[in-house]
């Protein structure tokens, strides 16, 4: 099932400028429900920037991303923001928990956003640290954990809210060999058991490895979409 | 809610030197302004209270009065007048006074004075004469009887003209309708009062002997009012302007003070301008914080948009962080104040040397009063309030113009 279809879309920065800088340049492309892709590419290429217009984060200059059918760039400011908190999860490549809450706070603040209750929250956060292997965690804050550790609170927070699909920006590259192994296992797990779609942007091999589609950017162009 | 307040609380301890810092300067400047405002109230309250003791709340006078200060702008007093006037709600004293000017001599020396016939046992109570001003200044000599003959004289007058209690004071001037008047009157006391050009020109004498002495048989100049309250001064002064005498009018003591009410309106102004000083230092301390507060959490607040809290959220969140900020740092400011205010309230500062003598000089108590009024202590946080307000406008405007984008690449 589609959930994802990117329609002609070009991002320019500096549009107005002497020198605008083009990172996307007309890709359309589409995104099945359960995949788990790989978006590489040199730096530079333009796959963060189209991972950020797919989660609603930066304005594409022309084009469509459409989600379940929903254009999302003709929602209004709050109502991107609401879909974002409804269909999007996000893992970022520092991690980005909100350092005063908890791991399983920063897990349940998503619910809380949701309006879910209490007893849901609680239910559901426990639930996920304990899939990413932090339950005896969950009263830490940010600071008392390693890297990897807080990067598997982000997996479980983007989780928690269950969206559609997941955008992972360089998930592994602060992470050692061991804890970035461990935590694609998680993901692979979590894609492979729960059919949650996720889509990456990474330099990293064991990522592309793992990857089952792979697509390539090369200065803002798809030059290889491969599926395994 | 609970979550925002939660972050919020947690945000305000997240760096506990900038936060230490913030409420230092909101003690401080709660603090100083609680004080500073306590000491004018009761300072200057104390003044006005003097002065109405002196003057009333309100006076009855010929319209003419304020401007024709002679004994033909005067008015008859009759009992049905003075009857309504104690009748009237909200009234607590009346009196009246028989006031004119005079020559004062004794051998060789001479000077203009101020006249003013009183029935002794009624200023006894509307002023507190007996007690104030001749108990507790040490004045000398004794108090007069209703129908006294005699007069007592401000202490600087009685230096001046080198007379002594029981000497003969002489006094010349003109009566009634241009009639002649002279007298010798025997001094029964001095007297120290809050105002040295007052005491350097006044003779008290009983109303019966400034009527005989002036030939203007039951003539006041004014008639003094004091009220239980002065929230109700509205109320007398609407109540009674029906039934005042042709020709009359109700004044008050501000308008037959104005010089007090610019001396404490002159220094109230500079206390403003202090404690404007102490809120505008107070505004540039937490707004700085809100600056570096904004620009250190850019990121996080763009992450926080990012994963779906709305904008309107985040600005909740930092308000409730100004919010807290504010209620602690004023509570400690306020508490520590009206401990302090409350305890020089039942001590008053006394002051000493020549501070001490140069406030005697003016005729007022060598005293810094304060006062604990409840209004000084509501005004502040109410202040604090608003100036977090204002501040509060910066990080909302940065929260609503916050680029996601922007934000998360930081």
């Amino acid at each position: 099932m589609k959930i994802i279809e990117v329609k002609e879309v070009v991002k320019v920065y500096d549009e107005k400028s002497a020198n605008p800088v083009t990172a996307v340049n007309g890709i359309s492309l589409q995104f099945e429900q359960g995949e788990f892709t790989a978006i590489v590419g040199p730096s530079g290429s333009g796959k963060t920037t189209l991972l950020n217009m797919i989660g609603g984060l930066d304005e594409p200059t022309s084009g469509q991303i459409l989600v379940q059918d929903v254009d999302i760039w003709k929602l209004s400011s709050s109502g991107l923001t609401d879909f974002r908190l409804h269909n999007i999860g996000f893992i970022f490549q520092a991690y980005n928990l909100i350092p005063v809450l908890t791991a399983r706070e920063n897990v349940e603040f998503i619910l809380q956003l949701q309006g879910k209750s209490r007893s849901e929250r609680e239910k559901r956060g426990l639930e996920l640290l304990r899939a990413v292997g932090l339950e005896e965690k969950k009263n830490n804050r940010p600071s008392k954990l390693s890297g990897g550790q807080q990067q598997r609170v982000a997996v479980a927070r983007a989780l928690a809210s269950r969206p559609k699909f997941i955008l992972a920006d360089e998930p592994t590259a602060n992470l050692d060999s061991k804890s970035a192994g461990n935590l694609l296992d998680i993901m692979e797990k979590l894609n492979i058991e729960e059919q949650i779609t996720f889509i990456f942007s990474t330099h990293d091999p064991r990522v592309m490895n793992k990857a089952r589609r792979v697509i390539l950017i090369e200065d803002g162009k798809i030059t290889k979409d491969e599926t395994k | 809610m609970g979550t925002f307040l939660k972050i919020a609380w947690r945000n305000v301890w997240r760096n506990k030197t900038r936060t230490l810092l913030t409420l230092g300067v909101l003690f401080i400047s709660v603090f100083l302004a609680i004080v500073m405002t306590s000491e004018e109230d009761g300072t200057y309250g104390k003044i006005i209270e003097d002065v109405i003791d002196m003057t009333g709340h309100l006076q009855i006078q010929d319209k003419e009065y304020q401007d024709n200060r002679s004994i033909n702008q005067g008015l008859i007093l009759d009992s049905t007048l003075l009857n309504k006037i104690r009748n009237t709600a909200h009234v607590r004293q009346v009196t009246a006074h028989l006031e004119s000017f005079a020559l004062a001599s004794c051998r060789e020396m001479t000077r203009g004075v101020v006249v003013v016939g009183i029935v002794p046992s009624e200023e006894e109570s509307f002023a507190g004469f007996k007690q104030k001003y001749l108990k507790q200044t040490k004045a000398q000599g004794k108090y007069l009887e209703d129908q006294d003959d005699g007069v007592f004289l401000g202490e600087k007058l009685a230096a001046y003209l080198r007379i002594g209690i029981n000497d003969t004071l002489v006094l010349i001037s003109q009566g009634y309708h241009g009639a002649s008047a002279a007298g010798l009157f025997p001094v029964r006391g001095t007297i120290r009062l809050p105002s040295i050009e007052l005491e350097s020109r006044i003779i008290y004498m009983s109303r019966d002997a400034a009527e005989k002495f002036y030939g203007a048989t039951g003539l006041v100049t004014s008639v003094l009012i004091k009220a239980d309250d002065e929230n109700n001064l509205k109320q007398v002064r609407k109540e009674l302007t029906p039934v005042l005498p042709p020709g009359t009018c109700l004044r008050s003591w501000q308008e037959i003070q104005p010089e007090i009410v610019q001396l404490i309106d002159g220094k109230l102004a500079g206390g403003k301008f202090v404690k404007g000083i102490f809120y505008m230092i107070l505004t540039f301390i937490i707004f700085s914080t809100m600056v570096m507060m904004m620009y250190e959490r850019r990121k996080e607040f763009g992450i926080m948009a990012a994963i779906g809290m709305q904008k309107s959220s985040l600005s909740i969140v930092v308000f409730l962080e100004i919010i807290m900020i504010s209620i602690l740092g004023t509570i400690i400011g306020l508490a520590a104040g009206y401990f302090l205010a409350s305890w020089l309230f039942i001590h008053p500062i006394a002051l000493k040397g020549e501070m001490a003598k140069s406030i005697e000089e003016y005729g007022f108590e060598p005293f810094i009063f304060f006062s604990k009024n409840v209004e000084i202590f509501y005004w502040q946080p109410v202040v604090v309030f608003c100036l977090t307000l204002v501040i509060y406008i910066f990080p909302l405007i940065s929260i609503r113009r916050l680029k996601i984008i922007n934000a998360i690449r930081v």
